[in-house]
């Protein structure tokens, strides 16, 4: 199944199913609709035994101005980006628990078109703030089992099942 | 200034020709692809303007090979063979002149490679050059110099011009203005100045003074900085190579570092460095503006051949391979993996 984001193309091989999670579209099946008090993650993939949300930030969009490209940096490294991821993922997660739909772990992929020493800190620094795992003695489940950032390059090593294209190029 | 450096069959190069900066020179790459030994040969064809020493004797010196048999530099490969070193420098006046050191694998003293090129006119023109190994000897200073003069000790021969380097009386005449800020900066770093006595450093400051012994490594790299930029060894038309800055230096320190190299630059020192770390080269790439020159060579291995190859560029992102942009990505594919267990696999 094909999937499109910007500019970028996933093809998401072997899935249960797969969709556009913030859908503004009201008369697609996954109508999101509650965009005024809710964010939401791009895409949601469910697999046999996992649901994958997935959030795409792409500064190397060909069409991004080097200033919107330095402003997006900024933003990574000033702490700001990591509170929008884990603000989209736990809206994500309210939104489905509501769907009832949350009776397999959750992996978080976001894919950050940034450095790989960056990545690393932001993928640091959302796994503390989401947080991942079951974080207290006293929990029984987690709301996140796994959260990963990865750029183009990490995430063909990681997912290559899941191949991307940049359209366009 | 240097202009270019061409090779062939000299330690681990089979071939390789390099265009340097007139700035920065910022050599990347892993373990093993030769990055120290060409800012070696860079130091040895300068430091010999001043002591009018052979440039083979000076090879010998810094490199080491057993037994000093020169031609133990020659790429091993298992038949005769024969390499060579050339260096390619701009004198005032826009005059290039090329000096070369021929020699082969049977050649076992200095006296017995050939020098062709412009040598004698190379020798007119003295360079003033500092090399800074990666590890600190002001600390051990004192004696280290009359035991090197005395005997035979197994030292590469930097450990022991540094010493001297540090040693050298200060210029005649006020300290300028670009220099001061230099040594501002570093002084705000450090907390202090440096004073020597009897071939002892200090670092003094109001609680006194501190013996270098006392003070932690990074601190004896900013305080080397600063007795070398006070001491005038550093000038126009000066040369600087140093082998990993980044060594027992706290992240935080090498903003002053990288900023200080940069000033240097600016005043018309052309330097040479060799570095593994993200946080020095992340900081040449914020820090530098658009007046400044400098570039990045990033050294590896080709594939096919087996052979270093040298690729040059300006934009970081273009640093080809980056070893360390690789490293990074491994360890981040490796947590990946592991964060994510068996699912998705």
């Amino acid at each position: 199944m094909k999937l499109t984001e910007g500019e970028l193309e996933f093809d998401f091989n072997n899935i249960i199913d797969g969709f556009k999670f913030d859908e503004s579209d009201k008369l697609e099946t996954h109508y999101h609709g509650l965009s005024h008090c809710m964010k939401g993650v791009d895409f949601i993939v469910e697999q046999a035994e996992a649901y994958f949300f997935i959030e795409i930030k792409d500064p190397s969009h060909s069409e991004t101005s080097e200033e919107n490209k330095r402003k997006f940096k900024e933003k990574a490294v000033t702490g700001k980006l990591t509170k929008e991821l884990v603000q989209k993922y736990r809206d994500t997660f309210l939104y489905r628990w509501a769907e009832n739909k949350l009776e397999k772990p959750i992996i978080y992929i976001c894919l950050v078109t940034l450095e790989s020493p960056l990545i690393l800190q932001l993928m640091n620094e959302l796994k503390r703030q989401l947080p991942e795992g079951e974080a207290r003695p006293n929990w029984q489940h987690s709301i996140v089992k796994s959260a990963v950032v990865v750029n183009l390059d990490l995430w063909h090593r990681n997912f290559s099942h899941w191949p991307i294209t940049r359209l366009g190029s | 200034m240097y202009k270019s450096l061409k090779i062939e069959k000299f330690t681990a190069f089979e071939k390789l020709e390099m265009e340097f900066s007139p700035g920065i020179n910022i050599f990347v790459g892993a373990n093993g692809t030769g990055k120290t030994h060409i800012l070696k040969l860079i130091y040895a064809a300068s430091n010999i303007t001043r002591s009018q020493k052979s440039l083979a004797e000076k090879i010998n010196k810094v490199f080491l090979p057993s037994k000093n048999e020169i031609g133990r530099l020659i790429k091993r490969s298992g038949s005769n063979s024969t390499g060579y070193v050339e260096c390619t420098r701009l004198l005032p006046e826009n005059e290039t002149i090329k000096t070369r050191i021929t020699f082969s694998d049977n050649t076992k003293t200095a006296d017995k490679t050939k020098i062709s090129g412009s040598y004698k006119r190379w020798m007119e023109f003295p360079i003033e050059s500092v090399y800074i190994p990666v590890k600190d000897m002001m600390a051990n200073a004192p004696g280290f110099r009359s035991l090197y003069a005395q005997r035979h000790i197994h030292f590469e021969e930097v450990y022991a011009d540094i010493i001297d380097s540090v040693f050298l009386g200060a210029l005649k005449g006020q300290i300028d203005k670009d220099r001061s800020k230099i040594l501002h900066q570093l002084q705000d770093a450090m907390g202090g100045k440096i004073i020597s006595k009897n071939e002892e450093f200090f670092l003094k400051n109001k609680q006194g003074e501190l013996e270098f012994t006392l003070l932690a490594e990074g601190i004896r790299k900013l305080a080397l900085l600063w007795v070398l930029v006070q001491n005038g060894s550093f000038r126009q038309g000066s040369i600087l190579c140093w082998d990993e800055p980044e060594t027992n230096l706290n992240p935080r320190l090498m903003r002053t570092v990288v900023s200080v190299l940069i000033e240097l630059q600016r005043m018309g020192v052309q330097i040479f460095l060799s570095t593994h770390d993200y946080v020095i080269l992340k900081e040449f790439d914020l820090q530098m503006e658009e007046q400044d020159k400098f570039l990045f060579h990033a050294f590896a291995r080709e594939q096919e051949t087996n052979d270093i190859a040298v690729n040059s560029t300006k934009d970081y992102l273009q640093i080809s391979p980056n070893a360390i942009d690789e490293t990074f990505a491994d360890l981040v594919s490796r947590e990946v993996a592991r964060s994510m267990g068996n699912i998705g696999a």
